[in-house]
């Protein structure tokens, strides 16, 4: 497997699609989602409830439920196709090169497990061949950088707080040197004070490590401020992407426009949100069509029967728009 | 005196413990949720409690409502206590105060249709015995937006969306026209673009209903849109209290100026040098001594960790509780 | 309220939802057993008490699933046996519920001191080996039906009283308990319309087995041959077929055995349907 050059292509997603089997039919939860990610670079998912980014992520790992199944597409990681892996390879893949961070540590972690256990258990799984001494070292060299301390190593989970709990999944998932680390809505169930320690971390870890990383949340603030490249997910497809001064600086896709304008912010002016009609579709009832256009302040005919393909909106980015083939 | 008065409230909860540990040790755990609060909102204003975790905003929002008795201190609406001891008076205080839950899903019997529910507090409060309270039902429904009502009355909370689902949670709770309203994070569980319709309603029937509104938050900015007063609060204690104005343009507590550093804003190009508090809330069973910040703050010195700073007016009229701003030494530090 | 609770049990049961396929299939079987039980006088002409033929001979155009040892025809015998125990059954479910939901909901809801005593009692009760309680009620007070269905009764209550009290201590932490609290809803009114509809469901698993539960009992005592052996009963089938077995006369306890199985499985099903509705199994 050739290692990826810095700013070369990491990850390459094309045409992805998922559908989860429900009682009441069939889902897409994922709809034909291309974008690539390059090495060293922070991609950014946004995106509200229904638009498939977690589900894109667990894809990316190839740890879909039982209930999904990949319908299209392929996943590139380096050179190899992650969707025609065996699981044996996928496993070999999987914890060593792409990494994966949770929103609840609570339920990634093994309760009756000492966290020292963890990581000898985990880092043992992908190099049998580690000495127990030889895991210990590494695993405090890690937890140093983490800024939780040697004792520690000895304590169980719930004895941590949920800022070093998160902190104890971020070693995990740097334990074996991964080249990208998934990240699916980290600090959700954290406070203000400690997401921002824990963002600042990953910062850190990144730079030190010369990670990538796939950030997913439903906060643009987060995405603004961790973010190179940014794609907005909606209703499972990808409305836009691009860099992230482009996407939040010059949005082309209404529903990036809309939601900017409409989350409150603690800087500035104290401004009149615009408030967004409707709410985000269910899975299982999408409007045909742009999925957007029953909320958006410009739709057209057009809007109401054609799905928008991904179109360029500049050098870097791409939007979704009938609007963009307009004038 | 203000509309609604918090003087000295404490609730403290202990600590469950096994029958043996009760019989064996003499001492007591507690946790101080809320340990020594005095506020005031005045009548028509949105308050604002602001705080992470641990914090005792929700404990005090739920003690002015009395859905939770104080240990210390009272709470009074409009000169009278909040807790009366007469059944008629609760039933009385209960139709001018209600409460907007957190969660809608969980806040909502998923058994009763959208019409029941909504229903319910005409049928226990409003003194008036009816089979059908459909017209009064209606016309608050279309008031928050759930049109046409008549649709929306035979639905179940499953069958709606989130946002859907916290109008109902602000129809019954308005449908009474209570003067006093407390919204424990109405807009924390609600999809981002669905959030600012709720913000708007909120404030939309805010004015109209003349309503008085005590609004618990732990997203800074969500308060900055909707308060026009602001209490920050950590672990059970105020530690500054102001006009939305003061409190974001000019912070002076070092945790309200960590917290508005913390959140991040939607602009790239804002990349700020975040110079965060080490650390994380202390538990509330055991709260640092002194100023219950010292442990974390970046400007703390010897009086901190030994004696706690009451909460004093300033100049320009808000209020905090730091000892920078009553060092005999001088001026209050710059950032 | 009755005409509420069937209500509703069937249109919720056609909700699409995990565990609709069992709830289907096992209403179906017991509609069908109870159709038949009740059909009989009109389904035969023929006494299923007295000899009508020839003693233990093989199905035949004349005794369409043969005759017993005494020349009783069996087809008769299979849609009359079943009257006994579904009554048995349903005398044993409304007891239980009568008495184990209201103390459930109750102890449960006011909690404290008083739900620990009666937790306590229950469980004590609770520790009752079902069959020997039962045969050893019938042995000594008779044999009739309303006794069988209090013996089983008495050793069921206490599943109920677990089920709603489990049920209601999770509901009453609820919000929506609480909002009910702060809209004024009195106490009758928060467990009669907050906490008892969404235990409805969970009572219906305990009911359903509670059911299957008494027929499998009731044949069973019937089977070592305790009570009125002179009714058509499946169970007292089986207590006669036992000798003639030997012979190879297999109609004799076949029929009834499997009555007594499909029954039983019927109620099972829609136990476990409901079961699974109310905590779906991750898969």
């Amino acid at each position: 497997m050739m290692e990826a050059q810095i700013g070369e292509p990491l990850l390459q997603v094309k045409g992805l699609s998922v559908e989860y089997y429900t009682s009441e039919g069939a889902a897409k939860a994922v709809n034909d989602v291309s974008l690539d990610l390059r090495k060293g670079e922070t991609l950014g998912i946004v995106g509200e409830s229904g638009s498939g980014k977690t589900t894109l992520g667990l894809a990316l790992m190839g740890i879909l439920p039982p209930q999904a199944r990949m319908t299209g597409g392929s996943i590139t990681f380096g050179s190899t196709e992650l969707t025609t892996l065996r699981e044996d390879k996928l496993r070999a893949i999987r914890g060593r090169r792409i990494a994966m961070i949770f929103q609840d540590p609570m339920t990634s972690l093994n309760p009756v497990k000492k966290i020292g256990d963890h990581f000898v258990e985990y880092i043992r799984a992908h190099e049998p061949k580690a000495s127990r001494e030889e895991v210990l070292n590494k695993t405090m060299d890690i937890l140093k950088g983490l800024g939780i301390s040697e004792e520690r190593l000895n304590d169980y989970p719930h004895q941590f707080s949920g800022g070093m709990r998160q902190r104890v999944m971020i070693g995990l998932a740097l334990a074996l040197n991964p080249d990208l680390i998934i990240a699916d809505e980290p600090t959700t169930a954290l406070d203000v004070i400690v997401e921002a320690q824990i963002l600042e971390l990953l910062k850190a870890l990144k730079r030190k490590y010369s990670l990538s990383l796939i950030l997913i949340t439903h906060n643009m603030g987060i995405v603004a401020e961790t973010a190179d490249r940014v794609a907005v997910m909606y209703a499972g497809r990808i409305a836009e992407i691009g860099p992230a001064l482009e996407v939040f600086g010059r949005p082309r896709h209404p529903y990036t426009q809309a939601l900017l304008q409409s989350i409150p912010t603690v800087e500035g002016e104290r401004r009149t949100l615009k408030v967004i009609p409707g709410f985000p579709p269910l899975l299982t009832q999408q409007p045909p069509g742009c999925s957007f256009h029953p909320r958006c302040p410009y739709a057209f005919d057009r809007c109401r029967s054609e799905d928008p393909p991904l179109l360029p909106t500049s050098a870097e980015g791409k939007a979704a728009c009938h609007l963009l083939t307009r004038k | 005196m203000a509309f609604l008065e918090a003087k000295g409230l404490k609730k403290h909860f202990p600590v469950q413990q096994s029958i043996i540990a009760q019989m064996v040790s003499r001492k007591r755990e507690f946790v101080r949720a809320v340990d020594g609060i005095t506020f005031g909102v005045e009548k028509g204003d949105i308050y604002g409690l602001v705080g992470e975790s641990g914090s005792g905003k929700t404990t005090t929002g739920r003690m002015t409502a009395a859905l939770e008795k104080p240990t210390e201190g009272t709470v009074t609406l409009g000169g009278t206590p909040v807790n009366p001891r007469k059944r008629s008076d609760r039933k009385r205080f209960r139709r001018r105060v209600q409460y907007i839950f957190q969660d809608p899903l969980s806040s909502l019997n998923p058994k009763m249709d959208v019409g029941n529910a909504v229903a319910e507090p005409l049928r226990y409060l409003s003194g008036v015995r009816k089979r059908n309270y459909s017209a009064e039902v209606d016309e608050i429904l279309e008031r928050v937006g759930l049109s046409p009502a008549a649709t929306f009355r035979e639905r179940y909370p499953h069958e709606l969306s989130g946002g859907q689902r916290q109008r109902v949670v602000i129809a019954r709770a308005l449908i009474l026209k209570p003067e006093y309203v407390i919204a424990d994070e109405p807009v924390a569980m609600v999809d981002v673009s669905v959030r600012a319709q709720i913000m708007e309603l909120l404030m939309k029937m805010q004015s109209e209903l003349g309503l008085t509104i005590l609004l618990i938050t732990h997203d800074l900015a969500v308060a900055k849109y909707m308060c026009n007063r602001i209490s920050v609060m950590y672990l059970g204690k105020i530690v500054e209290s102001g006009t939305n104005e003061q409190i974001f343009s000019n912070p002076m507590h070092p945790y309200t100026q960590a917290l508005k550093a913390a959140v991040p804003i939607p602009d790239p190009r804002s990349k700020s040098d975040k110079k965060l508090p080490a650390g994380e809330i202390p538990s509330s069973l055991n709260p640092p001594p002194g100023c219950r910040f010292h442990t974390r703050c970046p400007f703390v010195f010897d009086r901190c960790r030994t004696e706690e700073p009451q909460l004093l007016p300033t100049d320009k009229g808000n209020f905090v509780a730091c000892h920078l701003y009553t060092e005999e030494k001088g001026a209050a530090p710059k950032r | 309220m009755a005409s509420g609770i069937v209500g509703r049990l069937f249109s919720p049961m056609l909700k699409k939802g995990s565990g609709r396929g069992l709830i289907i299939v096992g209403v179906v079987i017991v509609v069908f057993v109870v159709a038949m039980s009740l059909l009989a006088p009109y389904l035969t002409k023929v006494n299923p008490v007295y000899s009508t033929g020839q003693p233990n001979s093989a199905p035949s155009s004349q005794h369409v699933l043969g005759t017993d040892l005494y020349g009783r025809d069996m087809f008769s015998r299979i849609l009359w046996g079943g009257r006994f125990l579904l009554v048995v059954g349903l005398l044993a479910v409304m007891i239980c519920m009568a008495v184990g939901v209201p103390i459930g909901l109750a102890a449960s809801y006011t909690g404290g001191v008083v739900g620990r005593v009666v937790t306590l009692i229950m469980d004590s009760v609770y520790a009752f080996p079902s069959l020997v309680f039962s045969l050893l009620i019938v042995l000594v007070f008779g044999a009739n039906v309303f006794n069988y269905a209090l013996a089983i009764a008495v050793v069921y209550i206490p599943s109920y009283y677990r089920v709603v009290r489990s049920q209601t201590l999770a509901i009453k932490e609820l919000p929506y308990v609480d909002a009910a609290r702060s809209v004024g809803a009195g106490y009758f009114s928060v467990i009669r319309k907050y906490i008892w509809p969404n235990v409805i469901p969970s009572v219906i698993v305990v009911a359903t087995i509670n059911f299957a539960d008494a027929i499998l009992i009731t044949a069973g005592l019937d089977f070592i041959g305790v009570g009125d052996l002179t009714k058509p009963d499946w169970g007292v089938d089986l207590y006669y077929g036992r000798t003639t077995l030997l012979s190879g006369a297999w109609w004799t306890i076949a029929f009834s055995g499997a009555m007594i199985l499909l029954t039983a499985l019927g109620f099972s099903l829609i136990s476990e349907g409901y079961s699974e509705r109310t905590n779906p199994k991750l898969k």
